[in-house]
Parts: structure tokens; C-alpha cells; sequence
């Protein structure tokens, strides 16, 4: 193995490491803030100006704080459970593109021994089916943690939980199969590519499939109007009541960071991902860079509605919870597989020709 | 002192783990944490699918094993309050126990005879899949009975053409096969509403 490829392989990982963790705290602040603005108050403004020093204070915390274990859980399961959860979150990363091939600076040519970089640390053949089986797995966490609480709550909020992610990873995989049956292919490069000169959202297999998607990473990251799984009201927190300290961090961080990926994942199936639009720049080599800015601020806009919908829309009921999934969202992503490919073969040249 | 390159060293790292891990399903008495070391089974038998290089195959293993049947099986495991299996009922027919395991045992034997010597088994016919740069090439007879090439390229697209073009009628069957399946399980687990 060429000693210059590990170089940038690692390069790459602890980069991704450090802006992911780094995104995170600033995640959670974002979160508090803007839930004070929504309900007319400050929100943390103690630590440092405009409280930006908050993330900081509370990892310290955490990290501070008694790591209490209870007397009767099953010791193993309930130290895996919080593992499991955070694995699954950054593992995600590995295969997501940020951006196409930037060039490098000259200082860091000398370093890498190389000229270009892509923005991403795998590129798998079935780039899309990865992501589905790791977000498959990010389950086991949740689940683990309620059954090895010992504790009705808890319990009862990991089985929610896992009858809730297990129901919608169906409707949000069959939105995505219409997305790979335009796009020919599995790998995320190519759906990006794809969308070069007309984004996912345009096309109407897309834009039903959007909304399909949409709904289904609410319910796949439990967040409000789904989160009934540590609904407070009727469960304490559900399944990580018996958890404080770090370890009770590490759930909390994997659920932020759950819903980046999922921002970014959106983003670039059916936002254009890392395009720039209208041509601007074309040609020049710094238009992969603003690629990846336009990239960003596509990803912190579906970051920022996250907290908004939490902020403004109401929990639902359980059972309005899985008529949603299997009655309506099942039979609407069906129907958009089958739009898909009536457009693939018959108008989809139409429907460009109307766009450009 | 041997050379060992790096896929060999993931192979014997990942194929001790998935023994290990298999050998503690059968032997732990907590069927969670059995059910839990069987997921660790299926990621280590998926790594070492990746270190051969077939991805699609090692993503499928985690997303329907370890992603699908698993987490329906500790469900269900959850909600039955189970308590720790005894050990006790293991020693209670030690003959059986022994005959079983030597038939076993001799039938392995065979098996890795077979393998290592190369007793010659009806091979499957790889038609047009290249195996060193994993394209596949096939000549497509259309409609008109006009000859037209067709290649992929990749692992999906690879898997894909061979399911749809050379093993169809297989494939169909096993559709009829699942189909037949989620009838029969629809109509075990239905209500019987004339019995209330």
C-alpha cells in the first residue's frame, strides 16, 4: 500500500473527526438558541458572549460528572448500548462527498504529496445501500440501552422506538429507490453528478419522494413531532432514564449527529448536493470550493428546520404514528417508484427541455 | 518467517472474531447477549465479503441480517421477560449428545477433505462475468434477432445483470417462493373471526 494514500486517509478521517464533533456542540447550542427565540427568551447566554463558550462548559460537565451505573442492569449491554449508538452516527461520515476534487494549497502539497483532494473518505460502489444498513443499525443502540436499563420507561421506550425506526425505514427506502432508478446508480458521487443540470426536487418522482423522505428521517432520528420514544410526558426520557454522565452524552451527541447526516443526506439526493448553480464559475478551479459552500448552507438549512418543526409542531399519538407510516406513506412511496420509472422511460427528456 | 499482506492478516483477525462470536451464541446462556454476539457474527462474515472485494454482497449481509431479521428477533426476545436459560438440561443424554457430535464432526471432516484435496462438484456456470476486474460482458440477442453488447461495470451493476439476464427463471421462482411465504404467514397470523 502506497504510503502517501494512508497519509491522506488519515488526513481526511481526523479532519471529518474534528468538524463533525466540532458541528455537534454547535448543534445542540443552535438548538437552544433558536428555542429561545422561537419562545420569545434568550436561551444560554451565560458562558462566554452570546453564550458560545456553552458547548464547551457543558462538555466539560459531563465529563466531570459521577459515572454512576445502577445496581441491577446487565453491565456489558448497558456500557455497549451508548458505543453502539455513537459508532453508528460517525460512521456515516465515512462515506458522505462534501464536495468534488479541490485543489490544494501549496504548503499542504509538500505534506500529502498531493495536488487534489477529494472531499470524501470512501466512495463505495453502493454508496446509498451503506447508508441504509448503517442507519439500520443505529437501532441496536436504542434498543440495547431500554432492555439493559432494567426499567419499565426505558424499556418501553426502546420498544417504541424500535417499532417506529423499523416501520419507517420502509418508506425511506423505497423514496430512495426512485431516487437510484433516475439516477442509473448507487454511488453518491453519481447522484450528485446526475443532478448537474436539474436538482432531484424538480422532477416529480422527486418531489413526492422528498416528502416521503422527509417525514421518514423524523421519524428514523426520533425527533419531534415522532420522538415518542423518550416522550417526557408519559416516559421520563424513555430509553436513556437510567443513563447520566458521558455516557448519557454520547446518546445525546449521536442524536444530533444522526440528524446532520440525515441534513446532509437530504441535501444531496434532492437538493443538488455540492453543484454550483448557473454556471457561475464554470471552468475555474475554485468553483469545487464554492461547491462546498453552497453544500453547507443547503446542509444548515435542513439542520435549522429540524429544530424549527421541534419547536412549533405538536407530539403525535402513537397509533396516528403507524397509520401514518404503513397506510399513507408505504402506498405513496409505492406509487412513486412507479412514477419514477414511467418518467425514466418516457418524459423525462421532455421534462429537462422544459427546465433548460 | 512468513510474509503475510494485509488482506490475510483481516482474514484471520475477522475469521478468529466471527468463530469466537459464533461459538458464544451457542454457548451463552443470556439470549440477548446470544442474539447480540450473532450480529457480531454477521459483521465479521461481512468483512471478510468485503476483503474479497464483493461490497454489495458485505452491505446486504449487515442490511437484511443484522439490520432487518436481527433487530425483529431481539424484539421479540425483549418482549418476552426471559430468564437465564439452565445449563443443567445440556449433560442430560451425554450418549445422544456424543453420537451427535461425531456425525457432525466426520461430516465437517469430509467437507474440508473435499476442499483442500478438490473433489471435483458440479461447478456453476459463470457466464461473462470477468472475475478479475469484476465487468461483465454479455451479447444480448434482440428482438429483431440483432446482436447488441452489453457491459457492466461495478459490483450492483455486475450482481444485477447476472440476476436478470442469466438466472431469471431462478429468480422468479424465488419471488413465487416469498410470495407463497408472506400469504401463508398473512393467514397464520390473521384474526379467525368467526370463532369470537
Amino acid at each position: 500500500m502506497d504510503m502517501t494514500v494512508l497519509l491522506i486517509w488519515i488526513f481526511k478521517i481526523l479532519n471529518f473527526f474534528i468538524i463533525i464533533l466540532t458541528g455537534v456542540a454547535y448543534y445542540t447550542l443552535a438548538e437552544r438558541k433558536f428555542a429561545g427565540f422561537i419562545q420569545d427568551r434568550p436561551g444560554p447566554n451565560r458562558a462566554g458572549i452570546f453564550g458560545l463558550l456553552q458547548p464547551l462548559a457543558d462538555g466539560i460537565k459531563f465529563l466531570t460528572k459521577e459515572e454512576v451505573i445502577p445496581a441491577n442492569v446487565s453491565k456489558g449491554m448497558y456500557l455497549l448500548a451508548p458505543a453502539i449508538s455513537m459508532t453508528c452516527a460517525i460512521l456515516a461520515w465515512s462515506i458522505i462527498p462534501f464536495g468534488g476534487t479541490i485543489p490544494l494549497p501549496d504548503f499542504m502539497v509538500g505534506i500529502l504529496g498531493t495536488e487534489s483532494l477529494d472531499l470524501q473518505v470512501a466512495n463505495p460502489d453502493s454508496g446509498i445501500l451503506i447508508l441504509m444498513a448503517i442507519s439500520g443499525l443505529a437501532v441496536y443502540g436504542i434498543m440495547i440501552a431500554g432492555w439493559a436499563s432494567n426499567n419499565k420507561y426505558s424499556l418501553l421506550g426502546g420498544i417504541r422506538a424500535t417499532a417506529q425506526m423499523i416501520s419507517y425505514e420502509i418508506p425511506l427506502g423505497l423514496s430512495l429507490v426512485a431516487i437510484i432508478i433516475m439516477t442509473g446508480s448507487l454511488r453518491l458521487t453519481d447522484v450528485n453528478d446526475m443532478q448537474k443540470g436539474l436538482w432531484n426536487i424538480f422532477t416529480p418522482p422527486g418531489f413526492i419522494g422528498f416528502f416521503i423522505f422527509l417525514v421518514a428521517i423524523f421519524a428514523e432520528t426520533n425527533r419531534m413531532p415522532f420522538d415518542l420514544a423518550e416522550a417526557e410526558s408519559e416516559l421520563v426520557v424513555g430509553f436513556h432514564t437510567e443513563y447520566g454522565a458521558f455516557k448519557f452524552a454520547l446518546f445525546f451527541l449521536a442524536e444530533y449527529m444522526n440528524m446532520i447526516t440525515m441534513s446532509c443526506i437530504t441535501a444531496l439526493l434532492f437538493f443538488g448536493g455540492y453543484n454550483v448553480p448557473f454556471g457561475i464559475l464554470e471552468g475555474s478551479v475554485y468553483q469545487p470550493i464554492l461547491g462546498v459552500g453552497i453544500f453547507l448552507v443547503k446542509v444548515l438549512f435542513f439542520a435549522f428546520f429540524f429544530i424549527w418543526v421541534r419547536w412549533t409542531v405538536p407530539r403525535f399519538r402513537y397509533d396516528q404514528l403507524m397509520k401514518i407510516g404503513w397506510k399513507k406513506l408505504i402506498p405513496w412511496s409505492l406509487f412513486n417508484v412507479f412514477l419514477a420509472a414511467s418518467y425514466i422511460l418516457f418524459f423525462k427528456d421532455s421534462w429537462w427541455l422544459f427546465f433548460n | 518467517m512468513n510474509e503475510y499482506t494485509i488482506p490475510q492478516i483481516l482474514f484471520y483477525f475477522f475469521g478468529t472474531i466471527s468463530v469466537i462470536a459464533a461459538l458464544g451464541v451457542i454457548l451463552n446462556r443470556n439470549p440477548i447477549t446470544a442474539a447480540v454476539l450473532l450480529v457480531l457474527t454477521f459483521f465479521s462474515l461481512s468483512a471478510i465479503y468485503a476483503i474479497m472485494g464483493a461490497t454489495f454482497i458485505a452491505t446486504m449481509q449487515i442490511l437484511v441480517y443484522a439490520g432487518a431479521i436481527m433487530v425483529l428477533v431481539v424484539f421479540v426476545l425483549m418482549l418476552l421477560s426471559l430468564r437465564t436459560e439452565a445449563i443443567s438440561h445440556v449433560w442430560e443424554y451425554p450418549l445422544k449428545k456424543i453420537y451427535l457430535f461425531f456425525t457432525v464432526g466426520i461430516l465437517l471432516l469430509f467437507l474440508a477433505m473435499g476442499v483442500s484435496i478438490g473433489v471435483p462438484h458440479a461447478k456453476v456456470p459463470t457466464v461473462g462475468v470477468d472475475a478479475t476486474t469484476g465487468a461483465y460482458e454479455y451479447n444480448l440477442m434482440d428482438v429483431q434477432g440483432k446482436a447488441t453488447e452489453f457491459s457492466a461495470k461495478g459490483n450492483i451493476a455486475v450482481v444485477g445483470a447476472s440476476t436478470f439476464i442469466d438466472y431469471l427463471l431462478p429468480f422468479e421462482m424465488i419471488s413465487i417462493l416469498l410470495l407463497v411465504a408472506v400469504i401463508g404467514a398473512v393467514i397464520l397470523a390473521k384474526k379467525k373471526l368467526e370463532q369470537q
